[in-house]
């Protein structure tokens, strides 16, 4: 290649380069996502049931059972993180027989199509077997996992205190998003408590980290242990702050996503209430601005083309 | 004539890939050991139809089975009981579900009780197989079922293939050598000064317009199966056009390598794809070159370019990358339909590129 057309290609690669780094992809697709924030808390004289899997199976419909243990179930939500959400995917859930009505948006979206639903399934859901059953319109994706989270009430127990976070925040090196934290408001110090993590896209051997306030609990808790890329997990804690903030710590990992996180101690009032905080709306999507970008150069080129022919 | 036989021996190669490397085997064996007709025991793993059947990958994760128990028969089947040996090699894990399962080592034992006729009752087990292991192993799922008037003794074989590290280490390797070789070429033949800056701007901008909108575009529509066709038909037909109107060796194998490198930025693509890229690109360009530097001149041209592309990028996809990079076997079947579709899409993309190159003959940057 000769100097010239070197001095005049060389710059323009580059800039080309330049203008489309100028847009990170954390704007250019489906976004960071929603750190978890608390949408349910309260005391209640009972507990609160979380379990969840299997993983991305890729089956469809996928099933999952619950066992809920014995009480009336005052509060129950479920969780359906999904891989390679696109627009005009849908997905059908059913509860116990009970078909819901069909989902087209998710709740939460982030990073490239990790994407996560919520649905309230109070009233559908019973201590007992229960059954979930998730049919879903999405070539090339599909659930990582359900995972259900419901607060039961029975009396003969002693009242404990919950939080239940909620989100999809989209941990990753390509977006260069290394840490997020989630907070759990007026928790009682000395409390003892079991804190349950929902994380998907984790991958075995990618050591992340867990930290609840500056003390280490979980080192590579994204491990694809309770599913393929899904992973529920819980840990004995101590509650030691009147306000617990739990940290998760990117690591090695290429992706992870915190899902849910809730913390259930003991109460130190018999005072049962429940609050439910309002769903932080998604962010709407919107076209790229790099492929507005693109399309505006192309259409130029075009344009200055056909100028020239005419001339 | 020529041409003819060309294509003709193009696609009887590309159909006979995926089938002469399938993985799956009859592994379905089912031994009837009492005069017992009443039950029927079978075994699906994964539970994904797409997927290879009764094929798990060394070192992928937790993979759910489903045995169905069905009563054939026309009375109520009374107290039955489900006893299934795990081999050594997998490890198992048993999901809530409604059945009453009762683990010991590598031995489930599920108590179902009654089942009505014509029923069916189901049973669920997390299955994981080992990290590594040397060479492929068949492993045997024995499942005997039994109730009070009989007893069926069944055995479903299961073929662990090890992670296909060879294929990543080999993968790699020609991905270097064929990049060192792209770049020995380029430099020894002066193939980089034979392209002009407006050129190298065409290549630029139509790797944009595939790497940044239509992969958008893409995101934005489900087809299902046809999913595919929303990339393929404009990448193959904006590739036409990039061959007429730049008309120089390794346009192809460029303008893939660009589309990488737009994808790394804008979207994160790994850079683990540049093999997969610059594979589509070396064949088109491979192919100029057979056909004597015709840059899609011709409609059959245009459609053998479009047609070698989408294949080359069908079975690298489903073959390599699926295996090596996600531990999945698809289906052979189900490999063969998306090559069907891609080719499909390789050809509408062939016929929608000539025409608009031949369009835009003329309107060169």
């Amino acid at each position: 290649m000769n100097i010239k057309k070197s001095i005049i290609a060389i710059p323009v690669i580059i800039g080309i380069m330049l203008v489309l780094s100028m847009f990170p992809p954390t704007g250019g697709w489906q976004g960071d996502g929603t750190p978890l924030y608390t949408i349910a808390e309260g005391v209640v004289d009972g507990g609160v049931y979380v379990d969840g899997g299997h993983g991305y199976t890729y089956e469809n419909p996928y099933v999952a059972y619950f066992e809920v243990p014995e009480g009336a179930v005052n509060y129950a939500r479920l969780y359906i993180p999904v891989w390679n959400y696109d627009d005009s995917d849908t997905m059908e859930v059913t509860v116990n027989g009970n078909i819901m009505a069909i989902r087209e948006e998710p709740d939460y979206n982030s990073a490239w199509g990790v994407a996560g639903y919520c649905c309230n399934v109070t009233g559908l859901v019973h201590s007992g077997m229960n059954e979930v059953s998730v049919n879903s319109d999405n070539p090339g994706g599909g659930p990582y996992g359900v995972a259900l989270v419901a607060v039961y009430e029975y009396s003969s127990m002693p009242p404990v205190r919950f939080w239940i976070n909620e989100g999809n925040y989209a941990l990753a090196y390509t977006n260069r998003k290394d840490t997020t934290t989630t907070t759990f408001s007026n928790s009682i110090p000395g409390k003892n408590a079991t804190l349950h993590t929902l994380l998907v896209a984790g991958t075995e051997g990618e050591v992340d980290e867990l930290y609840l306030g500056s003390e280490l609990i979980g080192r590579d808790v994204g491990r694809s242990a309770t599913g393929k890329y899904f992973d529920l997990h819980s840990f004995e804690i101590t509650v030691k702050e009147p306000e617990t903030t739990l940290r998760f710590e990117r690591g090695d990992e290429g992706y992870i996503h915190p899902i849910i996180a809730v913390l259930v101690s003991g109460s130190d009032t018999d005072r049962e209430y429940m609050e439910i905080h309002e769903q932080r709306s998604v962010n709407g999507n919107s076209v790229p601005v790099s492929v507005i970008a693109v399309c505006l150069i192309t259409l130029a080129a075009i344009l200055l083309k056909f100028r020239r022919g005419r001339s | 004539m020529r041409y003819a036989t060309i294509i003709a021996l193009l696609i009887i190669s590309i159909l006979l890939v995926p089938v002469s490397v399938s993985v799956e085997g009859n592994t379905i064996t089912a031994e009837n050991t009492a005069p017992d007709q009443a039950l029927t025991v079978t075994m699906d793993i994964p539970l994904n139809k797409d997927m290879a059947v009764d094929v798990l990958v060394a070192g992928h994760s937790w993979e759910r089975a489903r045995i169905n128990i069905e009563n054939n028969a026309d009375e109520t089947l009374t107290n039955v009981y489900v006893k299934v040996e795990v081999p050594e090699y997998v490890e198992i894990s048993i999901p809530t579900q409604p059945v009453s399962i009762e683990q010991t080592d590598q031995a489930i034992t599920a108590t179902i009780g009654d089942i009505e006729p014509h029923g069916l009752v189901t049973i669920l087990l997390d299955v994981k197989p080992p990290g590594s292991i040397e060479f492929k192993k068949d492993v045997v799922f024995s499942i005997t079922a039994t109730h009070d008037t009989g007893e069926l003794v069944s055995a479903h074989q299961v073929r662990i293939i090890p992670p296909p590290s060879w294929v990543t280490y080999l993968t790699i390797l020609a991905s270097l050598l064929l990049f060192i070789g792209i770049i020995a070429a380029v430099k020894r033949f002066g193939i980089l000064e034979t392209f002009t800056t407006v050129d190298l701007i065409t290549i630029a901008l139509i790797a944009a317009l595939i790497a940044v909108v239509f992969r958008y575009f893409s995101k934005l529509v489900n087809l299902g199966w046809f999913d595919g066709l929303v990339i393929a038909i404009p990448t193959v037909a904006l590739m036409i056009v990039a061959l007429q109107m730049v008309r120089k060796p390794g346009t192809a194998t460029l303008l893939f390598t660009v589309v990488l490198l737009i994808s790394m930025v804008i979207w994160g693509s790994h850079i683990m794809w540049l093999g997969f890229y610059l594979l589509e690109g070396v064949t088109v360009d491979l192919l100029v070159l057979l056909f004597k530097m015709d840059y899609a001149d011709r409609r059959l041209t245009a459609v053998i370019y479009g047609v070698a592309r989408s294949a080359t990028a069908t079975l690298v996809f489903y073959m390599l990358f699926a295996p090596v990079e996600w531990k999945i076997y698809y289906a052979t079947w189900y490999i063969l339909l998306q090559l069907g579709i891609a080719c499909s899409g390789g050809l509408i993309g062939g016929l929608l590129g000539y025409e608009t190159a031949v369009k835009m003959s003329g309107a060169r940057l």
